[in-house]
């Protein structure tokens, strides 16, 4: 289905728009909630909130964006959301604004239960995860979605609004960057 | 390959070896019942509680915009007053 079919039928029946667009993203949405939080309990609380929020403005959605950037960007105000309050909570109540940066580092204060990461991989997988927190915000979410999502580099400059070379140089930067914090972090703590 | 760019190529292969779970079929039960959920919801709002609410705002921004003008009104006259005073004082 296009972008102008799928308006169409939002206008016709948004209960069947909304049917097609769970078969079409549930999974997908899921997985990324999943690498953002990597907590099953959470990432399942956190879908749950995307697709009310998209059922709530499907018919805001004009066609300007593609209707997978405009379901990818839902997805990650409220991730940082979610990320916001759970931090809050953790602070006892109390209210401080978040950063970028910070939205990233708040993750830590989530218990690390990914359901994909084998058991013998756990440790290795958290310190993968801590350094991609480390990284510039474009540049975790271009490695998430390239490296543990396994989205094609089309797919990515689609939800991200950029063109193929772009998100090619922004992972070699990600790459790049995460070598070196992997190599900080181990002169740190394994030398 | 030193010892310290093996330990890091061993670390970024763990994402090659993340698996990519299904949704589990409970929470995609709920996200298929959301348009149900939202309208039963929605009904149980008494028409009465949102006319009430809508009123309560009504008053609510007529009574700010009252008070808004009346403290237009009184910041303009001490205004009048004080540039009267200070154009008697630079003339003395």
């Amino acid at each position: 289905m296009t972008d102008q079919e799928f308006i169409q039928l939002v206008r016709k029946d948004k209960d069947n728009a909304f049917a097609w667009l769970t078969d079409c993203y549930a999974q997908k949405i899921y997985g990324s909630c999943l690498s953002l939080l990597r907590n099953t309990a959470d990432a399942e609380d956190l879908v749950q909130e995307v697709f009310v929020a998209i059922y709530l403005s499907l018919d805001s959605f004009s066609g300007n964006s593609k209707l997978s950037t405009w379901i990818y960007a839902i997805t990650q105000n409220k991730g940082k959301e979610f990320l916001r309050s759970k931090t809050r909570l953790k602070r006892q109540g109390i209210h401080t604004s978040m950063d970028e940066k910070e939205v990233g580092k708040a993750v830590n204060t989530i218990n690390f239960n990914h359901p994909g990461v084998q058991l013998e991989d756990k440790e290795q997988a958290k310190i993968l995860f801590d350094a991609i927190d480390g990284l510039a915000e474009n540049q975790a979410r271009a490695y998430r979605l390239a490296k543990i999502e396994g989205y094609s580099y089309i797919e990515i400059g689609e939800m991200m609004e950029m063109s193929v070379s772009s998100v090619e140089s922004l992972l070699f930067r990600a790459n790049k960057r995460l070598r070196e914090l992997l190599s900080d972090y181990y002169k740190e703590n394994v030398r | 390959m030193n010892e310290e760019q093996h330990w890091i190529t061993n670390i970024e292969a763990v994402a090659s070896r993340i698996e990519r779970p299904s949704i589990p079929a409970h929470v995609l039960e709920r996200i298929q019942a959301i348009p149900s959920t939202i309208r039963s919801s929605m009904d149980k709002v008494p028409a009465q509680t949102i006319w009430l609410a809508a009123a309560s705002i009504a008053a609510l921004i007529a009574m700010n915009i009252y008070f808004l003008s009346n403290a237009n009104s009184v910041d303009s006259s001490e205004n009048a007053i004080g540039e009267a005073y200070f154009s008697h004082v630079k003339q003395l």
